[in-house]
């Protein structure tokens, strides 16, 4: 009876071992996960971001070391030559329209950032975030206003601009920009300030929702040249007919 | 002898974490399973040893075929999209409490004693 009595040890012994490396197993899996998704990713992005920013920042100079290269080339080469020189007027204006050069005006300053509305437990906050589709309006009265040059975090936005959402954060000229958002214009700042005030328009709209938003008319604006011209891989002139 | 179950149970632990092996998070749900179906046939297995019934082929037996039924009926519960893990769990946690309350009262010399907690039949009704 004695052997029979400790019969027990043998197979609880066995199960007891492969449930302790188990146990282990799990705790070691659960581990690695959690470290990695706590710090791992989080960290690599965070380098890759600083780097991509080195590098952008460094392409930026670059790019307008060569306008102001450019710039010089033109203005030693035009000096006293009539056809030149107003050749090299039409070439300003058309900059200026591309958004190529940095220009300065009158015009207005509108601050935009997301609601301070507090929200429930539970509730949604999407709608009062400021959205891609919410800086579409403000673009559109701004341009039907009659605006020169318009800016939204020193992004200037022309013909080829795209405002869009990309996770929490905009992308415009392909340049990630996030609120609060300071959207510039120039132009005839009472018209501009005006299109966005006016009764039902986007400035009353964002304030139904307690939007921060603020538009103020000012003497002086600079606006910044695009990062990048947009260069054209599909379209080409039509050649004109005889 | 009764200490050896502890020190396998702990040296088991140890050779696997120092080791470090790890499996992927998919697997994780699985291994828990299989970790509560062996629980469970610890605590039936004690249990039976003190009221004298032990044998290690139902012993051994019912730690393999609960882990698989444990882990098939989870497995078939991801592939429907259904949360049929829960079943084991709900079904081998509530037999652990059992089996641990009846080593704790056999230990205390009052195996029959009607006490607070639901009868043997209460539990063979729901099929532990």
């Amino acid at each position: 009876m004695r052997i029979k009595a400790w019969s027990w040890v043998g197979p609880v012994t066995m199960v007891c071992f492969v449930v302790g490396a188990l146990l282990a197993l799990q705790f070691t899996t659960q581990r690695k996960t959690g470290a990695a998704s706590r710090y791992g990713r989080a960290d690599v992005l965070a380098q890759m971001l600083a780097g991509y920013k080195a590098q952008v920042d460094s392409q930026d100079a670059e790019i307008n070391d060569l306008r102001a290269k450019l710039n010089e080339y033109r203005e030693a080469s035009t000096k006293n030559q009539g056809v030149l020189a107003l050749l090299n007027k039409q070439l300003t204006q058309d900059q200026m329209a591309l958004g190529l050069t940095e220009v300065m005006g009158p015009g207005m300053v509108m601050t935009l950032d997301d609601s301070t509305r507090a929200t429930q437990a539970g509730e949604d906050k999407e709608p009062y975030l400021v959205h891609d589709y919410d800086l579409w309006p403000v673009v559109n009265e701004l341009r039907s206003a009659g605006a020169e040059a318009i800016a939204i975090n020193d992004q200037r936005v022309v013909a080829t601009t795209a405002i869009r959402c990309a996770g929490s954060v905009f992308n415009i000229n392909n340049v990630p920009v996030a609120s609060p958002f300071v959207i510039k214009a120039i132009g005839d700042p009472g018209a501009l300030s005006g299109a966005l005030n006016i009764p039902g328009g986007v400035v009353e709209q964002f304030r139904a929702s307690d939007f921060p938003v603020k538009v103020e008319t000012r003497k002086d604006i600079t606006i910044k040249a695009v990062p990048v011209a947009p260069s054209f891989r599909f379209a080409q002139p039509v050649p004109p007919e005889k | 002898m009764i200490m050896l179950p502890l020190f396998a149970l702990l040296l088991g632990f140890l050779i696997v974490y120092i080791l470090n092996i790890s499996l992927p998070v998919g697997y994780a749900d699985y291994i828990s399973l299989i970790i509560l179906a062996s629980l469970d046939a610890i605590a039936g297995g004690v249990r039976a040893r003190l009221e004298g019934t032990f044998d290690d082929g139902i012993f051994i037996s019912g730690v393999i075929f609960n882990s698989m039924a444990a882990v098939g009926l989870a497995y078939i519960g991801d592939r429907m999209g259904m949360s049929l893990y829960l079943a084991p769990v709900v079904a081998l946690g509530i037999r652990i409490y059992y089996n641990v309350g009846r080593v704790r009262r056999l230990l205390m010399g009052h195996a029959g004693a009607a006490g607070a907690s639901p009868r043997d039949s209460d539990f063979e009704r729901l099929g532990c």
